[in-house]
């Protein structure tokens, strides 16, 4: 199955698509995640915070992307309104991959906050913290430890997500690997190959997760 | 008088847990807060501190007078400034150091002391319990006793004129009760004003000076310690003492 021809397709192939992996996808993850990482924290500080209005604001956008396809999502900012305004792809991306991922992401965070004891925000306003001061420096980064590894999950599942963008127009790792089909015609090859970059990102960052984890667990700190 | 407390009453939901709670403290007092399971004590305490919202009641300190009902946030602030609390299960900031678990009260409030003065008056607290050594440590690295330490040192190194504590030693394993106790009767003995809600009778006998006995919701008899447990005027509090003897 394996001919000389493919065997060049692909080894041509590599290089393009490792590009636009590096230069695409993996900044694509990153913005995306680094805004998640804001949305979740508001929503889940605003949750567990109980502010009225905001709280139930909060509850219904969770609602409405965990319960629509991120597809759908795409489709419905990039086509949808950019029918009647001038959208960029790339923010569009950004935007609704931050937006959906963050409505996961805030979901493990608030039951995180939850786990922090009650005791230890009592005893910080015991000593004279204030609500914020307990959230900083006491209660925020032990959810953030205890969630840490959900969080990389969605981190993982952006990098894999991000493939979506293919969909509007941003030619990114997985785009270019059907560009390159459509004149190789080589499907299997081609796809077999951008799903083994994809597995070996994907690796690197688990392995990441396991240092970051040792790190996190080397003093005796949160249980 | 340090500290005027006037008239405490608080509802959860059903019936009424502190029905009307007086107590006089003088600085320099310990006084002991004895009762039976259920009787109120922790409530009352948390009440005096805002953890928990009394439907009535108020305080006087210093001469400053704060009702505990309505008090604002200002006030609310203003009666944490002068007061410590240490709890049953010691809260230590699992995140942090031993040390910053001390200095954090110093720099991140109100008090807005620097950093390095923080960790002077921090290590010094540390000394005082005898934990200056741990101060590098993560209060999961450390016994029982040893974490109530540091939550005493945490108490002491805001300087509050008076340092409540809830059962400070009911956690710990027997052997560990000891080295609290210990560092507890060096404050009384240093002067500290005291306001411990406490099973350990030896303690309420030798190291306070005052008793309070509780029994649903209210006050049943209070005084000086040695006529408490000597000659008891209520008959609930001969009861009670009769079953503290007991198990003992
Ligand atoms: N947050 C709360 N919500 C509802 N009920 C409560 C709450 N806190 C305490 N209670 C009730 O108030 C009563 C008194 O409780 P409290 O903890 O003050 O007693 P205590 O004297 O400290 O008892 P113990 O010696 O067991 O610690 C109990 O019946 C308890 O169930
Ligand atoms: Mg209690």
């Amino acid at each position: 199955m394996i001919n000389e021809k493919t065997w060049d397709t692909i080894v041509e192939a590599f290089p393009k698509l490792l590009d636009y992996g590096v230069r695409i996808t993996v900044p694509l993850t990153a913005a995306s995640f680094a805004f998640a990482m804001v949305i979740a924290i508001a929503v889940a500080m605003i949750r567990y915070a109980n502010v009225r209005g905001l709280k139930q604001a909060c509850r219904v956008y969770v609602w409405i992307i965990r319960g629509t396809p991120l597809l759908v999502q795409l489709y419905l900012v990039f086509y949808g309104l950019g029918h009647y305004f001038h959208v960029n792809e790339y923010v569009v991306a950004i935007a609704v991959f931050a937006i959906n991922e963050g409505a996961y992401m805030s979901e493990s965070l608030r039951g995180a906050l939850e786990s922090v004891p009650k005791g230890q925000v009592e005893a910080g306003y015991c000593v004279g913290m204030s609500y914020f001061g307990i959230m900083r420096h006491i209660v925020l980064p032990q959810a953030l430890r205890t969630a840490f590894p959900s969080l990389w999950n969605s981190l993982i599942s952006l990098l894999k997500g991000t493939s979506l963008a293919a969909n509007i127009t941003i030619i990114e790792m997985f785009r270019e690997a059907q560009i390159i089909n459509g004149v190789k015609f080589e499907p299997l090859a081609l796809y077999a190959e951008v799903a083994v970059i994809y597995l070996a990102f994907c690796s690197i960052l688990t392995l990441v997760q396991r240092v970051i984890e040792k790190r996190l667990n080397r003093f005796g700190g949160v249980k | 008088m340090l500290l005027e407390i006037k008239n405490v009453h608080k509802t959860f939901e059903g019936p009424e847990i502190l029905k009307g709670i007086d107590l006089n403290v003088e600085k320099g007092d310990v006084v002991a807060i004895l009762g039976p399971s259920g009787s109120g004590k922790t409530t009352f305490l948390r009440c005096l501190n805002f953890l928990e919202r009394a439907d009535s009641g108020e305080i006087v300190f210093d001469g400053v007078r704060c009702d505990l009902h309505t008090a604002r946030k200002q006030q609310i602030a203003e009666i944490r400034r002068k007061t410590a609390f240490v709890f049953q299960n010691y809260n230590l900031f699992l995140n942090k150091t031993v040390l910053q678990n001390v200095t954090l009260g110093l720099t991140d409030t109100a008090r807005k002391v620097p950093k390095q003065a923080a960790e002077e008056t921090a290590l010094k607290a540390l000394e005082h319990v005898g934990m200056a050594d741990k101060a590098k440590s993560y209060p999961n690295q450390l016994s029982g006793g040893q974490q109530q330490r540091v939550a005493i040192a945490r108490a002491l190194a805001v300087q509050p004129e008076i340092i409540y504590f809830d059962e400070p030693t009911s956690a710990l394993d027997p052997e560990l009760i000891g080295e609290v106790l210990a560092v507890m009767r060096r404050l009384a003995d240093e002067g500290m004003t005291m306001l411990v809600v406490t099973h350990e009778m030896e303690f309420a006998r030798n190291v306070s000076n005052k008793v309070v006995f509780m029994d649903g919701g209210r006050v049943i008899e209070s005084g000086p310690s040695k006529e408490f447990f000597e000659s008891p005027k209520q008959e609930r509090s001969r009861e009670f003492i009769r079953s503290i003897l007991n198990k003992e």
